[in-house]
């Protein structure tokens, strides 16, 4: 998810009012709408995501970003090095996962093959599962 | 004339019907000109496309006339922005007029946003029906498995008319690089570019895959057109025929086997093995073959569906941010923030070499 609960809640909430309300002609249909547009609004004041997501992404990203730079010279890397200077504990998913990509780069141009990129390719499944298990849609129901 | 249009997401004529009505009647020569029956159509997620009926008085011998329209308005900041509205509509001239290639003929190009809040041109209008991805099972478009069939294989014959086009005459301006190598790490740097610049969060299985086309994506010994959009959703049907190809505006020249691939993308067909719900893989390519005298490589299939999904999960993050920064209120964009899981677990399937 890229999008911030703030944004997406007032959109919604906009969308309701501006768009599907005038085309709703019942009046106890048209106040459901209100309702629910001022239950997004309030909502988007009093929410942020999950930071237990975000723990879990860093706690198994660190390992990975230390091995990598160990593997790496000492002039690669130069962001999962900085990173790991920078973030000693908890930190947000955003910038370990721009690290991750210059070790993922690095890895599938040096050793495609080794350890450390399936650790890395590991990595970006269970990522990958964590999203899918969040998902709520229609599309293609597989 | 200052109708804006932009934002109105709604299936109206968002005021459009004034300001076009008295543009067309310049065109036509017909101040007496009306138009009815705008819809808006939401298939897109790009440009805003209109249909409409214009009804006028001709000025020489006084008879009615009614003829049908589709107007496409260039979006202030759509999916796929920037646009270049004179290239696609010199784009749309060419296909019409030196190809058999359904697709409608453009009319008139309108550059002044004065008219309509944006560029836009005019076309003839297409009547049929356009089936989606969404539907697997359409009793009209294939009322029988042999009528999928038929629609199928012209399928395969109109992408090969495609890519038969010349495009070194009057459409070079659609090549980056004229070495198939070259052209086709242009077309990789593009959308790793449009991920860049999209993306509001790293995705880890996106960046594997560009890593892995970084060295994997196989280039043909050939540059043709390439629709870029090609795939069920994007064209017409009226009795048992192809009427209409939509949608170029990813048209560029590029690696025939790019365009075979993406319209065989899991996105467009769900877990059903027919390309864009039409045909099965091998009936797909022995017909291209058939056509073209080009026998698709299975290695170069899979590594060109690999870049089809990265184009598209660069074209979900685009839509993300364009909400996220306000510059559209279309929700249906803002989902695309979650729907990229769709799109990311076919690309891990397929770059751990699963059938997808």
């Amino acid at each position: 998810m890229q999008n911030s609960p703030q944004r997406l809640l007032a959109g919604a909430a906009q969308a309701l009012r501006e768009v599907v309300g005038p085309a709703v002609a019942e009046a106890y249909p048209r106040a459901q709408l209100a309702a629910a547009a001022e239950l997004l609004d309030n909502l988007a004041q009093r929410v942020e995501w999950r930071r237990d997501d975000g723990d879990e992404i860093v706690g198994r990203a660190r390992p990975l970003l230390e091995d990598a730079t160990a593997a790496a010279g000492p002039t690669d890397l130069q962001r999962a090095r900085a990173w790991l200077v920078a973030v000693p504990g908890p930190g947000e998913p955003g910038p370990v996962l721009e690290a991750l990509a210059e070790a993922q780069t690095w890895a599938a141009a040096h050793a495609p093959d080794g350890e450390l990129a399936g650790r890395l390719r590991a990595f970006a499944r269970w990522d990958l599962e964590c999203e899918v298990r969040r998902l709520r849609n229609g599309m293609f129901k597989d | 004339m200052n109708t804006s249009v932009q934002g109105a997401a709604t299936g109206s004529d968002a005021g459009i019907a004034g300001p076009l009505g008295a543009w067309l009647g310049e065109r036509l020569d017909a101040p007496d000109l009306t138009v009815r029956g705008i819809v808006r159509h939401t298939e897109g997620f790009s440009w805003q496309t209109y249909t409409l009926d214009a009804d006028w008085r001709d000025a020489a011998d006084g008879r009615r006339h009614t003829r049908g329209f589709a107007v496409r308005v260039e979006p202030r900041d759509g999916l796929l922005a920037p646009y270049d509205i004179e290239a696609q509509y010199r784009l749309n001239q060419v296909v019409s007029r030196q190809s058999s290639v359904p697709a409608p003929a453009p009319l008139w190009l309108e550059t002044d946003p004065g008219v309509l809040g944006m560029p836009f041109y005019v076309m003839e209008r297409a009547t049929g029906h356009v089936p989606v991805q969404w539907r697997a099972e359409d009793p009209i478009a294939f009322p029988t498995p042999q009528a999928r069939r038929a629609i199928g294989l012209e399928f395969v014959d109109i992408q090969a008319e495609i890519h038969a086009i010349d495009w070194r005459s009057d459409l070079a301006f659609l090549a980056s690089d004229t070495d198939p190598a070259r052209s086709a790490q242009a077309q990789l740097d593009y959308w790793v570019d449009r991920y860049e610049r999209g993306r509001m969060v790293e995705l880890p299985v996106v960046r594997e895959a560009i890593a892995w086309l970084r060295v994997n994506l196989e280039p043909s010994d050939r540059l043709v057109l390439c629709h870029g959009d090609y795939r069920i959703g994007n064209f017409m049907v009226r009795d048992g025929r192809v009427v209409a190809v939509f949608d170029w505006e990813l048209a560029h020249v590029g690696d025939p086997v790019e365009d075979l691939a993406y319209a065989g993308l899991p996105l467009w067909r769900g877990r059903d093995p027919r390309l864009s719900h039409l045909l099965a893989p091998e009936d797909f390519f022995a017909r291209y073959a058939e056509r073209t005298g080009f026998a698709v490589s299975p290695q170069a299939f899979r590594a060109w569906t690999i870049f089809g999904l990265v184009k598209a999960a660069a074209t979900y993050v685009q839509g993300s941010r364009a909400f996220e920064e306000g510059r559209t209120g279309d929700l249906r964009l803002a989902v695309m923030g979650h729907q990229i899981v769709h799109v990311l677990r076919h690309l891990a399937r397929a770059l751990d070499g699963e059938s997808i």
